[in-house]
């Protein structure tokens, strides 16, 4: 009986995403003004593209077991980069081509810090954050840069599938690719088994350094991929993205923990990321329904982070308590 | 006629560490199809031999033939290649990833190139699960949703994927209850049978008995003796792995036992230790004894209020507590001198002084004022009863030798002159001196009319120290040996934790 109930908890809280997200879409239709309708979801959507594609990167690093806190700076980076491009060129498709990669070697350097030198990636990738950081704000004063070419944006506005912004249809084209490949492929498996015990993988001949090197360049790429999207979107990009509201950062440790990635590395899934993500845009968004001010959203999403971060503490407790037990002795009791 | 050749055979390995010889000229011969036994106290380098096999130390010296080629062993991949598997003691698995994952890492199956088989992950996983008797568990099931035995069959199962020709197997049991091992015990006699050489090694005499076919014992990193199970005793195993007696090494030490310091009725923690009752007083030092997973630290942890217990009562100095935290019980001027010193025990980064005025200061400081300089002067007799190398307050205690460490947490809580103190192996990887040393202020201080509770698997020491020794066997109290009464030598301290011999 005990044992039927901790699996459906278990069976419960391994999909807990989908119900919260059932939940707090069912809560804000019924009690929020003007939440539920074809407008509105069209701009939900639309909203979390940016945290949407960047999620599907930062997954993969929490996978893995680190957190890569270079992520926003590499958003900036990449969308300030993306308009000089334009600027220049006006040819978008090279903008966000050479943002990319310029995000890819930011995460490969972030990756190597962390793998062949040794370095703490909380250290590495802070370090880099505020470097990478420095240089943005440093190359356009900290003004926000923008461009009169609104192609993009009329494109990724537009809707080729009903209520379907073609932003939000990019981002979860990118997420079910990335979550295929995580879940079916033998490449992905093993980043999930480095996460899980980076001793026992190693052993078992899986090459650990190279993946985590590669999860740190994958997150930068879609980060950069993420942020030079978001700022053709815009067709402008801020020096800091991060000083605005709610800085993506906290929006991606939310969003991943509540989808079931740990902090401590082989759990999560890009795709209950991505549900992560869509949860908290549509409670910020009815927050604003509701009239109250992005203070309040950055009060929720601080409250969220720490309930769901508290879950896992307490179920890790749990099991810690019993680590180390004799079955036999447990049963006498 | 031609030479038998073996599936394993090392001859005269030797394995140094700057000038400590961990494995000294060892020689051993394991046929396929047999279980070959190597046993030896803490520190008789065991576990050394094994990692030799495992490619983790290549620069050992001597040769090692599998199946009768000599091979240079200086990676995992490469004994892994050779058919060497190797099951840890601690567990070497990926907690939240499936058990069909596990089994098959670094291995995973593909179909048409990068796309994961599932299929074929799945139908292998069930024929190793099957192996090790645990096919009624789902390949998708979770590890961390497994209970510790059946974990530890998953990893038998993960050595057996890579189709080992030897297997060695470092305490597989230690985590598992009698019924557990026993099944663990079938499955290797059917692996066996199929012609797998397993190398098991354990200190677990009993289970060595019944498992193996041959038994090579070990000290201080020689080879003692290899005879066939049938032609030897368990007590002669013994007498081979401590080599000497007690009783030349332990001078008398009279002790005046005054009143009762710590009484415990009962005392019981689910899973972990049941119905333990014993009595400490001044003036008295009283030993565990119990192989390693016998519950001997989590028993010391609840005295202290580190972990809970569930039932019984504990009664310090006549009044019953219930520590429900370990400042609670320095409070109560009980001190604990942790397993681990580097982890739990001591500021490595800060120098000799500070560390061994912090327990004092935090526990038994009157004012809120951080006074350094008014304790020096016991910090410096401390450290000169205690020999500390070197005799220097600031040097930064990272620095040190291992043994000088461990005089410094033990001068840490002897500055706060314990009523009670609790020693959990404090003289693990010390050399002899240190040893010595730390024996002889722990004496000095028990017979200023303290008490003391020692718990080492070095059987000598609690044998040597201890004036009664509690002996512990899977959670459960087998009783308590009187020094002064009963024949309390080393062999039979180790015949007793082993579970031979009745009850006392």
């Amino acid at each position: 009986m005990v044992k039927d109930r901790k699996k459906v908890w278990a069976a419960l809280n391994a999909r807990r995403i989908y119900w919260i997200f059932l939940l707090v879409f069912l809560i804000l239709s019924i009690f929020a003004p003007n939440f539920f309708n074809a407008y509105n979801i069209g701009v939900i959507l639309g909203t979390a593209m940016l945290n949407g594609i960047v999620v599907v990167g930062f997954t993969i690093v929490l996978i893995c077991g680190h957190l890569d806190l270079s992520t926003v700076a590499i958003i900036n980076l990449a969308g300030n980069l993306a308009i000089y491009v334009v600027e220049k060129t006006d040819n978008f498709v090279l903008a966000i081509l050479a943002a990319t990669v310029a995000g890819v070697l930011v995460g490969t350097v972030n990756g190597l810090l962390v793998t062949k030198a040794k370095i703490n990636s909380f250290i590495a990738t802070l370090g880099m954050s505020t470097l990478i950081q420095g240089l943005v704000s440093y190359s356009n004063n900290a003004a926000t840069r923008s461009i009169t070419n609104f192609a993009m944006t009329d494109f990724l506005d537009a809707k080729w599938i009903p209520l379907l912004p073609n932003r939000a249809l990019l981002a979860i084209i990118i997420v079910l690719v990335m979550e295929i490949f995580m879940n079916w492929t033998v490449i992905g498996k093993n980043f999930y088994l480095v996460g899980g015990n980076i001793e026992s993988a190693w052993y078992a001949g899986i090459k650990t350094d190279r993946y985590l090197t590669s999860a740190f360049s994958i997150n930068g790429g879609f980060a950069a991929l993420g942020g030079a999207v978001y700022a053709c979107y815009l067709a402008s990009a801020m020096a800091d993205i991060g000083a605005m509201g709610i800085s993506p950062l906290n929006m991606l440790i939310a969003a991943s923990v509540l989808g079931g990635a740990s902090l401590t590395g082989g759990k999560g899934s890009v795709l209950n990321s991505f549900f992560g993500v869509l949860t908290l845009t549509a409670l910020y968004n009815g927050l604003t329904c509701f009239r109250l001010g992005y203070e309040m959203q950055i009060f929720v999403n601080g409250l969220v982070l720490i309930v769901v971060v508290l879950m896992e503490a307490v179920s890790l407790y749990r099991k810690n308590k019993l680590l180390g037990s004799k079955s036999d002795l447990l049963k006498e009791k | 006629m031609e030479k038998e050749t073996y599936a394993l055979e090392m001859k005269h390995i030797v394995k140094r560490f700057s000038s400590f010889l961990a494995v000294n000229d060892i020689s051993i011969q394991v046929q396929k199809g047999e279980v070959h036994a190597v046993c030896g106290e803490n520190g008789a380098g065991k576990s050394t031999l094994m990692k030799v096999l495992a490619g983790e130390y290549p620069d050992y010296e001597g040769q090692i033939f599998i199946n009768g080629e000599e091979i240079k062993i200086d990676s995992p991949t490469k004994a892994k290649k050779c058919g060497i598997a190797i099951i840890h003691q601690e567990l070497g698995l990926a907690r939240p990833i499936t058990v069909a994952e596990n089994i098959m890492s670094g291995a995973l199956p593909r179909k048409k190139g990068i796309f994961l088989d599932r299929k074929t992950l799945i139908e292998k996983s069930k024929v190793y699960l099957k192996m090790v008797g645990l096919d009624y568990i789902s390949p998708n099931a979770l590890v961390s949703s497994l209970s510790q035995h059946e974990a530890q069959l998953v990893e038998i199962a993960k050595a057996l994927s890579s189709n080992p020709g030897i297997l060695i197997m470092d305490e597989p049991t230690s985590s598992l209850s009698r019924d557990e091992a026993k099944r663990l015990f079938g499955i290797i006699r059917e692996l066996t049978a199929q012609g797998l050489a397993v190398l098991y090694i354990s200190h677990f005499l009993s289970e060595v008995f019944e498992i193996s076919d041959y038994i090579t014992t070990m000290r201080d990193g020689k080879h003692v003796d290899t005879v066939k199970k049938e032609d030897t005793t368990s007590e002669a195993v013994i007498r081979n792995m401590v080599g000497k007696d007690i009783r030349d090494f332990y001078a008398e030490r009279k002790a005046d036992v005054g009143e009762v310091v710590l009484q415990a009725k009962s005392l019981t923690r689910y899973g972990f230790f049941k119905n333990i009752s014993f009595e400490v007083h001044e003036g008295e030092i009283l030993g565990i004894c119990g192989l390693s997973g016998a519950g001997r630290s989590e028993l010391a942890r609840a005295l202290v209020g580190i972990d809970v217990w569930d039932e019984g009562e504990l009664f310090y100095q006549g009044e019953k507590i219930k520590n429900r935290s370990y400042s609670e019980a320095i409070r109560r001027n009980i001190a604990y001198l942790s397993e681990d010193r580097k982890l739990q025990g001591l500021m490595l980064n800060l120098p000799i002084g500070e560390n061994i005025v912090s327990a004092k200061t935090v526990s038994q400081s009157k004012t809120f004022w951080y006074k350094e300089k008014e304790e020096t002067g016991q910090v410096k007799k401390l450290m000169e009863e205690l020999q500390v190398n070197p005799p220097n307050t600031d040097k930064i205690t990272g620095q040190l030798s291992g043994g000088n460490q461990q005089k410094v947490l033990l001068a840490k809580w002897l500055m706060t002159n314990p009523k009670l103190l609790i020693l959990d192996e404090p003289t693990r990887g010390v050399d002899v001196g240190a040893k010595s040393m730390i024996h002889e202020a722990v004496k000095r201080h028990v017979n200023k009319g303290n008490a003391a509770i020692i718990i080492s698997s070095d059987l000598m020491e609690v044998g040597g120290l201890s004036d009664r020794v509690l002996i512990l066997y899977h959670g459960c109290q087998r009783g308590i040996i009187d020094k002064e009464q009963d024949n309390c030598s080393e062999v039979s301290l180790l015949m007793l934790a082993n579970g031979d011999g009745a009850g006392l």
